[in-house]
């Protein structure tokens, strides 16, 4: 008799466990060096849905001992928001924003070949809603076969997305002056094979319309230094990913960057976030961001994707390997959430209140670096997100000579971020970048923050198994 | 009729039927997840667990999700209170997102290291009711009294169990 899948004995499991609850477990076919790396929930309620995009695997060190971001919304029912014009919301720019979330969504579903009635089923579910407010646009990697995007969907996936994206925005919002030579930050918790021609290519995306000469990318990746005296000490580099050779390949063609951490008091844990944004710096206090790209995708060809010549099809494409999403942040879309009558609004809140009643509606809305300091000395003169008193204080704060909304994004990384300091033989690895040996000759040494030699002791489970940790490390980053 | 204490709740109530569907990376050559490696979904062992946990995971009215930044950080373990104020957006418990009775929930999670159901448990009881860390990793400190049988349930199978061992 034929042994039944893992993921069939997944499904076993669980149903029995979740005695009335229907459970369909799929793993989706990815290509080789691809993986399934999406981080999402969707949440179906009575009265909405709640999307969560995050970047933590489900296992408990990333939950609680790394830095993880995430951006949630919830979204109400097509049937609700029916015949709601600008009139209704006080947003008359709405309909001038391209609304393409559900359409991401859909395709992304698409690309899992889920059982024909599960995908049906989750394609209606998503469509029941209205997407009008989102707060940023989605931006999703999916494989196709033979693995690659051609014609229409050249664009639509991977950092093409977020340059389609940026070039739309920038078309019909335009950015300030500095935005043209605004640096561009790549931060991640892997490293891919990166080549100055596949920089270039990033920069084209996260910088559509700037020269490349004036752009630089700074890439934020943490040194051994910093894993070593991070929570979970040389473990928790098992989930900060790179040879030794990728990460000295990026050193020569990036300008590599400390993780830092300290903005936010994050300098022992670890990144496990992937974020890519420009900044500017204006004054001493405030570092403006005009957009922010949230997502589960690291530095790599499989994750954002690649532009290959094709013979045989005789056309550029474009290569995807892995299953990824992402939210593009814009201000523009924030500002027109804000200003609409489904602002604040939870489909678990059991009284439908939105924060919009009541609530002084900004023109424009400007993203900042969350700081401590402006955190503190906004305290006395926080915006009152809404006139009801059980509504918890917002960190925004209103710029009033412009009535522009200032909203912190709390970055643990410093901007500018801080280079690696200059090579020294004294207190070595506060120079190296962090990389994950794949021999045991070439280990790292000394003791990590947890009294332990490398490679260290954990477990995914937060439970360390007497005797068997050290193989599991291993076995774990040599899979 | 909750199935799930803590954060996540499938609700069954009248003829709604709820629905999980998870998409996932199998591992490969690792252990097979049977039922007893899925998290006790009833809540009968919180009397065995510890009381800031028990109080942590009872408090999360859904109706105060924070919605005031778009970008916002996980709560972390082993940082300054200042640094996982969740009103500053640095404090996100995952508990409060799932919150809820929820009719269908597509989840999409990286899985290939870990056996699935310990991943899946915290995605259905987000409750993170996991070993103390500091014992994870400081074997050399003297023992304290764990509760056990809400623990030893995200071991991965086959492990010893480490209680019966001396300190």
């Amino acid at each position: 008799m034929k042994e039944p899948s893992q993921h069939e004995m997944l499904r076993r499991a669980l149903t029995s466990a979740l005695a009335g609850v229907d459970v369909s477990v799929v793993a989706p076919t990815v290509p080789e060096y691809g993986t399934h790396h999406s981080k999402v929930f969707v949440l179906q309620y009575e009265r909405g849905i709640r999307i969560v995009i995050h970047t933590a695997n489900l296992v408990y060190p990333d939950f609680c001992n790394k830095s993880q971001s995430v951006y949630y919304q919830d979204f109400p029912l097509k049937t609700a928001t029916e015949g709601e014009g600008d009139e209704g919301n006080g947003n008359a720019d709405a309909d001038e924003r391209p609304q393409d979330f559900e359409a991401q969504l859909l395709a992304y579903v698409d690309h899992l070949s889920l059982p024909a009635a599960a995908a049906s089923q989750l394609k209606d579910v998503i469509r029941l809603h209205d997407y009008t407010y989102a707060r940023g646009r989605l931006a999703v990697s999916v494989p196709s076969k033979p693995w690659e995007h051609k014609d229409g969907d050249y664009m639509a996936f991977g950092h093409h997305r977020v340059r389609k994206i940026l070039q739309e925005e920038r078309a019909a919002a335009g950015f300030e002056d500095w935005y043209e030579s605004a640096p561009v930050v790549a931060q991640g918790s892997s490293l891919g094979s990166l080549s100055a021609r596949y920089v270039d290519d990033l920069l084209a995306s996260f910088a559509p319309g700037s020269s490349k000469d004036d752009v630089a990318l700074e890439l934020i990746w943490p040194t051994v230094s910093e894993v070593q005296h991070a929570i979970d000490g040389w473990f928790g580099g098992g989930s900060v990913c790179a040879t030794s050779e990728r990460a000295n390949k990026a050193r020569q063609i990036c300008k590599l960057h400390k993780w830092g951490g300290e903005v936010t008091g994050r300098q022992r844990a670890l990144p496990h976030m992937k974020t890519y944004l420009r900044y500017t710096c204006v004054g001493d206090d405030e570092v403006r961001l005009p957009w922010v790209f949230l997502s589960s995708m690291n530095a790599s060809k499989a994750a954002l994707g690649e532009a290959v010549n094709s013979k045989k099809y005789g056309a550029q494409l474009f290569r995807v390997l892995s299953f990824e999403m992402g939210i593009v942040l814009l201000p523009r879309y924030e500002l027109a959430w804000r200003r609409s009558a489904w602002f604040g609004w939870s489909c678990t809140d059991a009284s439908g209140r939105s924060r919009a009643r009541g609530q002084r509606k900004p023109d424009a809305v400007r993203f900042v670096q969350w700081s401590k300091s402006a955190a503190q000395s906004s305290q006395s003169s926080q915006l009152s997100e809404s006139s009801e008193s059980d509504t918890p204080p917002s960190p925004c704060y209103m710029d009033e000579g412009s009535n522009t909304l200032v909203v912190p994004i709390p970055l643990p990384f410093s901007l500018p971020p801080r280079p690696y300091p200059p090579a020294t033989t004294a207190d070595g690895y506060q120079d190296t970048p962090w990389s994950q040996p794949t021999e045991l000759a070439n280990v790292w040494h000394g003791k990590d923050m947890l009294g332990n030699l490398y490679p260290g002791r954990g477990s995914y489970q937060g439970l360390v198994q007497k005797g068997t940790s050290e193989s599991l490390w291993w076995d774990m980053f040599s899979s | 009729m909750n199935l799930i204490r803590g954060g996540g709740l499938l609700h069954r109530s009248g003829s709604i039927r709820p629905r999980l569907l998870l998409t996932t990376t199998m591992g490969e050559g690792r252990q097979r997840a049977t039922a007893e490696d899925v998290v006790d979904l009833t809540g009968e062992e919180d009397v065995d667990r510890p009381a800031d946990k028990r109080a942590r995971t009872r408090t999360h009215p859904p109706s105060c999700l924070d919605t005031s930044l778009p970008f916002q950080l996980f709560r972390t373990r082993g940082i300054p209170a200042e640094y996982n104020d969740e009103q500053q957006g640095l404090g996100f418990d995952m508990e409060k997102a799932v919150a809820g009775e929820i009719k269908f929930a597509f989840v999409s999670v990286r899985h290939r290291w870990v056996p699935s159901c310990d991943a899946l448990s915290l995605t259905l009881d987000v409750r993170l009711n996991l070993r103390p860390p500091e014992l994870s990793h400081r074997p050399d400190l003297p023992r304290v009294d764990v509760p056990r049988p809400a623990l030893l349930r995200y071991r991965h199978r086959g492990a010893r169990d480490e209680g019966a061992e001396p300190a």
